[in-house]
């Protein structure tokens, strides 16, 4: 595997962990870590400058870089209002919540938990369900850092087509859904913001791993 | 642009001669717009790709000459983390040999606020409506992550929370020159690899639920809003002019620089403005005969002939014909890259404008054909071909079922009256011709003519109404009474009594 290789899973990486990090409950901790690393991450996403989503990322970044004691309350205050009240018009952050009336919620979550097991992952029992925004983008995440890790070019393109399918197969079939009903739910908001860059970078990541088998020489 | 500016970066030399009328260009085009910044930049023209947009989301360079490619342009807009197609450029000395020197100025001002306004207009380019390309041959993943090999092609998305289905529109696939769009169920699929970007689809779509990188319908609307809005001492002719075709004409010029010395071939009369389109497949009848009813005095389209890779030249060809019939030749003209003197067919003398009719530009067909033609209300029209259609109901057959207006994209066709009166209405302003009503219609009443008549003009009258039956029991409504005569013309062998059950009572009657 050469630098190469690596360069560009890495930062995929990160952009992915960066999200699913900004889509978990934003407790008071989690959320100063992330206002915290927020400049040194723009730092590790440069690679990745250049492609169509990283202006709206980076923009992402810099507005977490300088959020406010009152913004991260206001941040934490719509979360909770969207995703924790059970609101009737709420959007619930899972992907079983987005795929028509007729879905088994169950089966639904079970399907994205039958794939982290096909790729050798097991949920935290005491984490977020499989099928919430965050903790499919952290899967991605994964999958990226296995991929920079990849001890030959075989492997590394398997598991670009392990997370080609994953795209097209979960995030990419609801997440646009999702943030058009956040967006009309808070509007503005850094919610709404993280949820748009989320669609806008897997979205582009799905195209950019169409066009790399034929960069991969 | 999500509210941020746009700079345009204009060339101190602007190619009209001298700084004092490359500061006029810019004194006009400041407070044109909101978000719009204008900066003279020395000499840009000698190094463009140096341009800085300077914290600005967009950047517009106002240049002597055709400036960098498309890829170049997406380059500088990498280098400054800008959207990819956030910055664009104005090739000025095309301007000023459209026109005479005296007009250059106002031109080239509103011709900058056309395509600011179009960056201003457009936000961050959906990643659907653009297809990522690393450059061609041997593309390194190093050649990737340093961004020198990325570019973005346009192409089509539809958005299917908007779109009406391939069922009942499929308007987009008929459109699309190159069979990009395919009518899968239950909505209409692009082919990125096969779309060109031309936007066709864009203003074929009739509820706007169709995208193109760069050109949205609401980024096409901006372009000409611009240019309908700008406060004209003498209101130009407006040429529609396709940006690869505006290209190659200002290659072919060479760099452009010294207009003054160097004349044009448009040298008297109001001149021409441009507007910049991805293609003139994208460019309809309505969007000609829009630019007259907004005061234009001419209307122009420059496109890239026989080398189209959308292959627009039959298509547009047509559309000028039925803009002419409409307007009169004198006030429509068609110049290509690829003839031996592009620009000679914009040099013949520019009748006087009619009035401004104050219409807002519209994108979409046939609302643009419609509301042009019904400002410009030209006599006594009759007009074969074009984008609209009349359909034409044989009313003693038709039985009020409502079917065809189920499958109206156009909303051309509607019932209104139903529970007292029921009517079929329709309003031909908004028939495209495509024929659904007349493929679905059970009785075979319906024919449509692709035609523009007196009808078109007439706006929304009922074809048929009929009376309602009702329920014996409750007084609900039933069906029309055309269609319950029909249904005992159909069943002549059934048993009264059933007859009476079908036709004489409502669904919630039946069952008791």
């Amino acid at each position: 595997m050469s630098g190469e290789e690596r360069g560009l899973a890495e930062p995929r990486a990160a952009a992915y962990r960066v999200l699913a990090s900004a889509l978990l409950p934003p407790t008071p901790e989690r959320l100063a870590t992330l206002v915290a690393a927020a400049p040194e991450l723009v730092a590790l996403l440069e690679p990745l400058r250049g492609l169509a989503f990283h202006p709206a990322l980076r923009a992402l970044l810099e507005r977490l870089a300088g959020l406010s004691a009152e913004e991260a309350e206001e941040h934490r205050r719509t979360y909770a209002t969207l995703f924790v009240s059970g609101r009737r018009s709420s959007p619930p952050p899972y992907e079983s919540a987005h795929l028509g009336p007729d879905t088994d919620v169950a089966m639904a979550a079970a399907a994205v938990d039958a794939a982290y097991r096909s790729a050798g992952l097991v949920l935290d029992a005491e984490g977020e369900a499989p099928d919430h925004v965050a903790v499919e983008l952290d899967f991605l995440s994964a999958l990226c850092a296995r991929e920079a890790e990849a001890p030959a070019p075989a492997e590394a393109e398997r598991l670009r087509r392990l997370q080609r399918a994953f795209l097209l197969a979960h995030p990419l079939r609801w997440l646009p859904r999702f943030a058009e009903a956040v967006a009309a739910q808070a509007p503005g908001t850094l919610l709404a913001q993280t949820v748009e860059v989320a669609v806008r970078y897997v979205e582009h990541d799905a195209a950019l791993l169409d066009s790399l088998p034929a960069a991969a020489g | 642009m999500d509210g941020r500016e746009v700079l345009v970066a204009c060339c101190d030399r602007a190619h009209v001669g001298d700084a004092e009328a490359a500061r006029a260009i810019a004194e006009l085009l400041a407070g044109a717009l909101e978000g719009l910044r204008v900066e003279l930049v020395a000499d840009l023209c000698a190094d463009p790709a140096g341009a800085e947009p300077n914290g600005a989301g967009g950047l517009v360079l106002g240049l002597c000459g055709p400036g960098p490619s498309s890829a170049d342009l997406q380059a500088l807009a990498r280098r400054h983390d800008l959207d990819p197609f956030a910055v664009e450029a104005v090739d000025l000395g095309l301007l000023a040999r459209l026109g005479p020197p005296s007009s250059v100025p106002e031109r080239a001002a509103a011709a900058l606020a056309s395509t600011a306004g179009a960056l201003l207009a457009g936000g961050p380019t959906p990643p659907g409506r653009m297809r990522l390309r690393l450059g061609g041959g041997e593309v390194s993943r190093r050649g990737l992550l340093a961004g020198a090999a990325v570019t973005y092609r346009p192409v089509a998305r539809i958005e299917q929370q908007v779109c009406l289905g391939s069922e009942r529109c499929g308007l987009c696939v008929a459109a699309c020159p190159v069979g990009a769009i395919t009518r899968s169920h239950p909505f209409p699929s692009v082919d990125t690899d096969a779309c060109v970007g031309c936007a066709a689809c864009v203003s074929a779509c009739p509820v706007d639920a169709v995208g193109v990188g760069g050109a949205a319908s609401e980024q096409l609307e901006a372009r000409m809003d611009a240019v309908w809005a700008w406060p004209w001492r003498e209101r130009p002719g407006l040429l529609f002019a396709c940006r690869g075709a505006a290209r190659a004409v200002g290659l072919e010029a060479g760099p452009g620089e010294g207009a003054s010395d160097d004349a044009g071939p448009v040298q008297a009369g109001p001149g021409w403005v441009s507007v910049l389109v991805p293609c003139l497949a994208a460019v309809t009848e309505g969007w000609l005969l829009q630019a007259v009813a907004a005061g234009a005095p001419a209307v122009a389209v420059l496109g890239c002939g026989e080398r189209c890779g959308a292959g627009s030249l039959p298509r547009t060809a047509e559309r000028l014909a039925y803009a002419a019939a409409v307007l009169g030749p004198e006030r429509v003209r068609s110049a290509r890259a690829d003839a031996p003197e592009p620009l000679a067919p914009l040099a013949a003398p520019i009748p006087p404008a009619g009035p401004a009719r104050g219409i807002p530009p519209l994108v979409h067909e046939p609302q643009a054909t419609g509301a042009a033609l019904e400002a410009l209300a030209p006599p006594e029209l009759d007009l074969q071909g074009g984008p609209l259609g009349v359909p034409s109901v044989r009313t003693d057959g038709c039985t009020l079922c409502g079917t065809c207006t189920t499958v109206c994209p156009t909303d051309a066709l509607r019932m209104e009256g139903e529970g007292e009166a029921p009517a079929l209405t329709l309003d031909a302003a908004r028939c495209v011709a495509c024929g659904h009503c007349a493929e679905i219609c059970p009785e075979r009443v319906v024919t449509v003519l692709r035609r523009t008549g007196p009808e078109t003009l007439a706006g929304r009258r009922v074809l048929k109404r009929a009376e309602v039956g009702r329920c014996r029991r409750c007084g609900a409504p039933v069906a029309p009474e055309p269609m319950l005569a029909r249904i005992r013309e159909l069943l002549p062998e059934e048993s009264p009594a059933l007859l009476e059950v079908l036709t004489g009572l409502c669904l919630d009657c039946r069952g008791r």
